[in-house]
């Protein structure tokens, strides 16, 4: 009776394989190919690229673009605030809320924003935290005031942004040679988390701490921190952090793009196809070409892996529309997939995949 | 002499130790200065020792027709204490262009370069990295020269996908980011530390070094390696002093670290400064007496620096990327050009950004108007052949040719005194 509920327990930790892949060039709508960034807000996707700023509802795409009143064509980052549902697209030329069918910008000449290339966008409460390259700003929209967060007054040695994310109460930040950096909004306090070794060549031990200062994308969910960097993936709980390599997990590559959490599970965005980690079996599923990484032409797989063994390999059908894997988000159960070269949808199914719309 | 014979029964005997791959310590780094090295034979993961990739999309695309072929150039032009540098960056990428298109350019098209300051706005040099990708559609961009500058550039650039060639920026940490967009042909900080620390300590037996540097990133990170080098070699610095960037407002005469050098009383001093601050620092060193040997970083090697220092300038030794005074047609001919433009020597940084600009053309010869092949050809550079001597590109695509060093003699620098028995 035991070991029949240690293996339910093992297979309930196991993320599931995605069979059914389907994907979304511009002959479907996308206003490019590249693809930065999707959010998912109830039945709309968001989509943003080097383009413009695509959003599906009701299967059809729709795009606007700096005509409409876009900061900027090429979108790094979305966040819908849940509440209003207003959408704070982070682009390379500010900052744009779309609300009513209207776009509002705010840049660095005419607003608080401290740089008008925004990596990241999170909706905290009724304000909105911005990564841009030269710091960290808060703008809250109640009052239409900005607090900008530089070394001056938080524990950064240089202000550069890369990620922001909000969750259960808490701020979290990727930034470039600095870490992960955590604030809470209710005491306005920071608390910094770096790489114990502090060496940028190596990683000294693979459980001290951050795998690298470099971080890339930052993801809180149930109490788990995920932090992605170029060099790997590292997890903390509270009390233990874990470091993750692609030579010893199934992580996809060391090259994490970025990581968004669901539950207890990690999806990380790579160079190399995107991987999903169970936080508390190890094991991974990573969906990637067969053969060559880089050959998004296929034909792709989705392999099994327990902490880094390799248990099988599950032949899809259609693989993602590519390798190079920027970002993710959830719909229910659907996981979408943005791109360097169009945007995915992956769903359960059947071991009997259904082909994909060839890119 | 070894013979052949002698060699392969070495190569039997211990096939490791005879392996030609240098590039397989990362940096040229000693066993000495490895970080941890007294306590671990080898940490969990070394980076770097891998070539670079780049996976995406992109070498599909079809070359366009166009009516320049256009080159960013990214520097501290003006409203900066790096504008010296800046300047003769751009001296020497418009020389090089200026030949490529006397020469016929790109299949008969002609290159055109794009400039932009890189220090206006708070952030500007990603603002400008944008507007070169989206609004100039260069192919490749030169630059930049702050560390944070070209920080904030090259993330913007791995998102745009563009190639950045990096001709003047000496912070170790530029190419420790795995991004696989950005080169650099200019020996870094890390290997002109290692040089100083060895020559300091192993052969000339200094015990007590002090550092003085500018109070900024490249000051901070600059001196970095030296530090830690120091500390692994058994030498921690007595003192690290700070002089601020903005000196001349706020503090011309340099009281204080001239009073706490003189209270360290150290047995030399390795300063990591601009020329102009470098050259009032040693005026003032020497003024206040103190006569422990200087050793600085390459940027002393402008004509400011003597200007400003003058006599007390004599016996100041720096570390220098690469040797001006090595017989080479290639130099030559560079250097009597750049003469009958502007009656003057090319520095250090006219020197490299001729060269990185040629390893561009060179890429752009070979790759076609395609960024992504471009930059598969840039990283396929292991070895140039430039005025600057032999360029040898790394796995993170950084030069590790060695370093030399020059002492200021009557006015003029003499290239390698001392002669260093252990370069990097």
């Amino acid at each position: 009776m035991i070991s029949v509920w240690i293996v339910a327990a093992a297979l309930a930790a196991t993320p599931p394989v995605y069979h059914l892949w389907e994907s979304f060039h511009t002959t479907d709508g996308l206003p490019s190919e590249k693809a930065f960034c999707v959010a998912v807000d109830r039945d709309r996707v968001w989509v943003g690229t080097d383009r413009g700023l695509a959003c599906r509802e009701e299967g059809v795409w729709r795009t606007y673009r700096e005509a409409e009143g876009l900061a900027h064509n090429a979108v790094l980052s979305v966040a819908v605030d849940p509440a209003t549902r207003e959408l704070w697209a982070g682009t390379m030329g500010g900052l744009s809320r779309l609300s009513a069918g209207r776009f509002t910008t705010f840049t660095q000449f005419d607003s608080g924003l401290p740089n008008d290339v925004v990596f990241g966008v999170a909706i905290e409460n009724q304000n909105v935290w911005v990564a841009t390259t030269v710091g960290q700003g808060r703008y809250m929209v109640r009052e239409g005031r900005w607090q900008v967060y530089t070394p001056e007054n938080s524990p950064q040695h240089e202000p550069w942004g890369y990620a922001v994310d909000y969750a259960d109460g808490k701020v979290w930040a990727a930034l470039w040679g600095g870490g992960v950096l955590e604030f809470d909004p209710a005491t306005e306090k920071w608390k910094d988390h770096i790489d114990p070794d502090r060496e940028m060549e190596i990683d000294l031990f693979r459980d001290d701490g951050l795998i690298h200062m470099i971080t890339t994308a930052v993801s809180y969910r149930a109490g788990i921190l995920w932090a992605a960097t170029y060099f790997g993936l590292s997890s903390y709980d509270g009390y233990r952090w874990r470091g993750y390599m692609d030579h010893d997990t199934g992580l996809a590559s060391n090259f994490i793009n970025s990581v968004k959490a669901k539950g207890r599970q990690a999806w990380l965005c790579t160079d190399k196809g995107l991987s999903v980690v169970d936080y508390g079996s190890n094991r991974w599923v990573t969906y990637a070409p067969r053969d060559d990484p880089s050959n998004y032409m296929g034909p792709w797989v989705a392999r099994n892996y327990s902490e880094g063994e390799l248990l099988n390999t599950v032949a899809l059908e259609a693989g993602l529309a590519n390798n190079f894997v920027l970002g993710v988000d959830f719909h229910g159960e659907d996981v979408w997939v943005a791109t360097a070269k169009g945007v995915s949808r992956g769903r359960l199914g059947g071991a009997k995949s259904r082909k994909g719309i060839s890119p | 002499m070894i013979s052949r014979t002698m060699v392969v029964a070495l190569c039997a005997l211990s096939p490791s130790a005879m392996s030609d791959d240098s590039l397989a310590v990362y940096g040229n780094t000693p066993e000495e200065l490895r970080p941890f090295g007294r306590f671990l034979t080898a940490p969990y993961k070394q980076f770097f020792v891998e070539p670079l990739e780049f996976t995406g999309p992109g070498r599909e695309k079809p070359e366009p027709k166009v009516e320049t072929v256009r080159i960013g150039v990214l520097a501290p032009l003006e409203g900066s204490h790096e504008t010296y540098i800046g300047r003769d960056m751009l001296a020497g990428v418009e020389l090089a262009i200026d030949e490529r298109n006397k020469s016929g350019g790109f299949r008969g098209t002609p290159f055109e370069l794009v400039v932009r300051n890189d220090t206006g706005l708070w952030g500007a040099s990603a603002n400008e990295i944008v507007a070169f990708s989206y609004e100039d559609s260069v192919w490749a961009v030169i630059g930049t020269v702050d560390g944070a500058n070209t920080h904030i550039a090259i993330r913007v650039a791995l998102k745009t996908e563009l190639p950045v060639m990096n001709v003047a920026d000496t912070d170790p940490t530029l190419v420790e980011t795995k991004i696989p967009w950005i080169f650099r042909n200019i020996a870094d900080d890390r290997q002109m530390a290692y040089t100083i620390a060895f020559h300091l300590y192993k052969e000339r037996s200094f015990e007590r070094v002090a550092i003085l540097r500018a109070d900024n990133r490249y000051g901070r990170f600059g001196v970095g390696e030296f530090r830690g080098g120091s500390v692994r070699l058994g030498h921690p610095p007595p003192i690290e002093i700070n002089y601020e960037v903005a000196h001349r407002n706020l503090n011309p005469e340099f009281a204080l670290q001239i009073e706490r050098l003189r209270r360290v009383d150290p047995d030399a001093v390795v300063l990591w400064a601009d020329a102009e601050a470098a050259g009032h620092l040693v005026r003032r060193i020497r003024g206040a007496g103190l006569t422990m040997p200087v050793f600085a970083c390459d940027r002393v090697l402008h004509g400011s620096f003597v200007e400003i220092a003058g006599d007390a300038a004599e016996g100041v030794v720096a570390v220098v990327p690469y040797d001006p005074s090595s017989p080479s047609r290639l130099h030559e001919g560079f250097r009597d050009s750049y003469r009958k433009l502007h009656s003057d020597e090319p520095s250090v940084h006219a020197a490299h950004s001729y060269d990185g600009t040629m390893m561009v053309l060179a890429a752009i010869d070979k790759a076609g108007l395609n960024r992504y092949r471009i930059r598969d050809a840039l990283a396929e550079i292991d070895q140039f052949e430039g005025v600057t001597g032999k360029i040898e590109m790394d796995r993170v695509h950084s030069d590790r040719g060695r370093v030399t060093m020059a002492t200021m003699r009557g006015g003029r620098w003499v290239y390698n005194e001392p002669k260093v028995l252990r370069a990097f």
